[in-house]
C-alpha cells in the first residue's frame, strides 16, 4: 500500500504540528524551564520538519496518491488479510468475555476459511492448537489467560 | 578470584546444581524460542522456586535461564521474523534473509557460537574485574547517558539500508510512541486520550511482536501461496560446516562485539539491547561488505549476537559491586541475593568471596551449555520451517496474540500489537525501516529522562553537556556519526537523502 511522498509528508507536518502544539500546553514543573513538554516539542517540531522535507523532496511525488500491493486485488487473498486484522480486533474488545479458547479458536477458524480450501482438519488443527496453547500457558507457565464461557471447563 | 576458586567448584559441581542448572537451560530455552515471552519473564516465574533453594542454586537457576532465554529468543527471530527481545531486533532482517536463503542452520549456528563466545567473554570479564569496571560506570551521569543513548539512536538511522531522512523519520515515530504515557519527570500524561491502559506508556513486547509479525502475516495472506524449498537441518553438528573459519576470519569482530557488549552491559540501565544495536553499527562502519547489511551479512551477526550476551554478563558488575540493577533480569537476581543474605556491595566479594565466585563460575557453565542445548533447540524448533507458510501464518497469529496479552495480563496489549503492526506495515511498503522505529520505543524514556535531567542540572545550558571528559567523547563520536551523512550530502550526492 505505496502512499505518495507528498501527501505522506503532509501527513507527518500535520502531525508534527498536532504534537508540539499539544506539547505547549503541558504545565511546566515548578521553577524550571523544562517540563513534560519539552521533549515532545522537539520531537514533534523534527517531525514537522522531516515531513516538509518529505512534500518537497521526496522521491515518488509524481506517484498517484495510493498504489494497493498486486496481491490486494485478490478478493480471497484480501478476505483472508482482513479476517485476520478485524478479527484481531474484535477478540481484543471483547477478550475477558469471550476469552482465548473460544475466541482464538473462532479466529483461526475463519481465517482458515477464508485463505484455503475447506478442511475439517484444519479446523480441527485450528481449535487443537489453541486448547494446547490455552492449556500449555495457564497451567504450565501460569499465565492468567481468560478462559471465557469455558471456565471450569478447562 | 583464583583464590576461591576451589571453594566455588565444591559448590557448583554437585548433582543437584548439575540437574538445576539443566532444568532451568531447558525452560529458557522453552520460554525464550515462544514468540512473545522474554528472557525477563522467565526469570521471574522463576523467584517462587528460589524461595527453596540455597543461595548459589538460587542465582544459578535465574543466570542459567537467562542466558538460555536470550539465545533462543534468536530462534523465532530467525524463523518466524519475530524478535524474542530488542536486541535480536537489531539483526533480525539478517538471519531471517539467511533463512529465506536456505541457510537457517547457518545463521543459528553463527548465532548460538557468537552468542556462547560474548557470554564466556563477559563472565571472564565479570570475574577478573567486576570491582574495577564497577567504579568507571559510576563516573556516568545523566550528560553521559544522554550522549550514550543519542549515540545509539544515531546508529540505528544510520545502519539503515533505506534512505537517510526515512530512517530519521521512522526513529521519531519510536520516539513519539514512547512518549505516550506518563511523563518520567512530572508524572503528567500525555496522549493517552482518557486512556488508563495507555497511562504506562505503550507496552513494549506488543509492540515488538506487532511491528515485526503483523506486516509478515498479512504479506503471507495476500501473496501469492508458494512454497519455499527448505533444506532440513538434519544433523546439527552439520551447523558447523564451515563456521569455524568464519569465526576465525571474524575473530576481530567477535572480541569488538564482546567488548562493546561488556562495556555497555556494565554501565546500569543501557543493557544488551544498546550493546547489540550499537555493536551491529560499528560493524557495519568498518565492515567492506556494507551492503550486505540487512540482507543476511554474517559478519554482523557475529558482531550483534557476540554482544548480545556479553552484556547479559556485563549487567551483573554493577549488580553485584552496587547492587544498581544493568537491567530488569539483574533488577530480579538483586532481589534474590537480598532475600538469601547475600547483600550486594564492595564487602559480598569479602563476606560471600566462595559464593560470588560459584556464582560467576555459574555463568561460564552457563555459557558454555548454550551451544549442545541450543543446537538441540533449533535443531527441534526448526521443523516449522517445512510447513507451507500459509497454512502456518493462523498459528503464528494465535501465538501473537498470547504473547501480547501474557506481558501485562491486558487485552491492550492486543491491541497495540494490531495498531503498531499495521503501522509497520505501512512504513515497510513506504520504504520506512521498522528498526529505528523499535529502538526509538525501546530509548525513548531513557533518552527523555536523561535529556530533561541533564537541562535541569544545566538550567537550559548547553555546555555542561559536553564539560566532563567521557560525555565529551560520547559527543564527539555522535558528532563524527553524524557528520559522514552530511559530507556526502555536501558533496552533492543528495540522492541519498531521499
Amino acid at each position: 500500500m505505496k502512499v505518495n511522498d507528498m501527501a505522506l509528508g503532509a501527513f507527518f507536518l500535520i502531525l508534527g504540528s498536532w504534537i508540539t502544539l499539544t506539547a505547549w500546553a503541558f504545565p511546566a514543573m515548578p521553577g524550571q524551564a523544562v517540563g513534560p513538554g519539552t521533549f515532545p516539542k522537539v520531537i514533534g517540531s523534527l517531525i514537522a520538519l522531516g515531513g516538509l522535507a518529505l512534500v518537497f523532496g521526496g522521491g515518488n511525488r509524481r506517484a498517484p496518491l495510493l498504489v494497493l500491493a498486486e496481491g490486494w486485488h485478490n478478493n480471497r487473498n484480501a478476505l483472508a488479510a482482513a479476517v485476520a486484522l478485524v478479527g484481531t480486533a474484535l477478540l481484543a474488545l471483547g477478550f475477558e468475555v469471550i476469552g482465548f479458547p473460544l475466541g482464538a479458536s473462532l479466529l483461526l477458524c475463519a481465517l482458515y476459511l477464508a485463505s484455503q480450501k475447506f478442511s475439517p482438519r484444519l479446523l480441527a488443527l485450528a481449535v487443537g492448537f489453541v486448547l494446547i496453547v490455552h492449556l500449555m500457558m495457564t497451567r504450565l507457565l501460569l499465565v492468567p489467560l481468560p478462559a471465557g464461557p469455558l471456565k471450569g471447563w478447562l | 578470584m583464583l583464590a576461591n576458586l576451589d571453594a566455588a567448584m565444591t559448590l557448583v559441581f554437585t548433582w543437584n546444581m548439575a540437574g538445576i542448572i539443566l532444568a532451568c537451560s531447558v525452560f529458557g530455552l522453552f520460554v525464550g524460542s515462544i514468540p512473545g515471552l522474554s528472557a525477563t519473564m522467565a526469570t521471574a516465574m522463576l523467584v517462587p522456586l528460589t524461595f527453596f533453594m540455597d543461595p548459589v542454586p538460587a542465582v544459578a537457576a535465574i543466570v542459567t535461564t537467562a542466558a538460555m532465554a536470550i539465545f533462543a529468543s534468536d530462534i523465532p527471530a530467525a524463523l518466524l521474523r519475530i524478535p524474542g527481545t530488542a536486541a535480536s531486533a537489531a539483526y533480525i532482517d539478517d538471519l531471517n534473509a539467511l533463512t529465506r536463503n536456505n541457510k537457517v542452520g547457518r545463521a543459528l549456528g553463527i548465532s548460538v557460537t557468537a552468542s556462547a563466545i560474548g557470554g564466556i567473554f563477559g563472565s571472564l570479564v565479570l570475574m577478573m574485574a567486576a570491582p574495577k569496571l564497577a567504579l568507571v560506570s559510576l563516573n556516568f551521569t545523566s550528560f553521559e547517558y544522554f550522549w550514550l543513548a543519542l549515540l545509539g539512536l544515531s546508529a540505528a538511522v544510520m545502519l539503515g539500508s533505506s534512505s537517510l531522512l526515512r530512517s530519521l523519520m521512522a526513529l521519531l515515530i519510536g520516539l513519539m510512541i514512547a512518549m505516550v504515557g506518563m511523563d518520567t519527570t512530572a508524572g503528567f500524561p500525555r496522549y493517552t486520550f482518557g486512556s488508563t491502559s495507555l497511562l504506562d506508556g505503550v507496552a513494549f513486547v506488543p509492540a515488538l511482536i506487532g511491528m515485526f509479525a503483523i506486516p509478515e502475516l498479512i504479506r503471507s495472506f495476500i501473496g501469492k501461496p508458494v512454497h519455499v524449498p527448505v533444506s532440513k537441518v538434519g544433523n546439527p553438528l552439520r551447523m558447523f560446516d564451515g563456521l569455524g573459519k568464519l569465526l576465525w576470519q571474524s575473530k576481530l569482530n567477535l572480541f569488538r562485539g564482546s567488548t562493546i557488549g561488556t562495556v555497555i552491559g556494565i554501565l546500569p540501565g543501557a543493557g544488551s539491547d544498546i550493546g547489540a544495536w550499537i555493536s551491529y553499527a560499528v560493524s557495519k562502519r568498518f565492515s567492506k561488505q556494507k551492503a550486505l547489511y540487512g540482507k543476511g551479512t554474517e559478519e554482523g551477526l557475529v558482531d550483534a549476537c557476540a554482544a548480545n550476551n556479553a552484556a547479559l554478563s556485563g549487567a551483573y558488575v554493577p549488580a553485584m559491586v552496587f547492587g544498581i540493577p544493568g537491567d530488569s533480569i539483574t533488577a530480579i537476581v538483586i532481589g534474590v541475593l537480598y532475600m538469601k543474605g547475600l547483600n550486594p556491595g564492595p564487602m559480598v566479594f569479602l563476606t560471600s568471596a566462595d559464593k560470588i565466585s560459584a556464582i560467576f563460575l555459574v555463568f561460564l557453565i552457563a555459557n558454555l551449555l548454550i551451544i549442545p542445548l541450543g543446537l538441540l533447540a533449533i535443531t527441534m524448533a526448526s521443523q516449522v520451517l517445512r510447513v507451507p507458510k500459509r497454512l502456518l501464518a493462523p498459528l503464528i497469529l494465535g501465538f501473537c496474540i498470547v504473547g501480547s496479552y501474557s506481558i501485562n495480563a491486558a487485552a491492550s496489549g492486543i491491541m497495540v500489537m494490531l495498531v503498531l503492526g499495521l503501522l509497520a506495515y505501512m512504513m515497510e511498503e513506504n520504504g520506512f525501516p521498522v528498526a529505528p522505529t523499535i529502538l526509538g520505543i525501546v530509548m525513548g524514556q531513557l533518552v527523555e529522562r536523561n535529556f530533561v535531567t541533564s537541562l535541569i542540572k544545566s538550567d537550559g545550558g548547553v555546555l555542561p553537556f559536553v564539560e566532563r571528559p567521557i560525555a565529551a567523547g560520547l559527543a564527539l563520536l555522535v558528532l563524527l556519526v553524524w557528520s559522514v551523512p552530511v559530507l556526502v550530502w555536501l558533496r552533492g550526492n543528495s540522492r541519498a537523502w531521499a
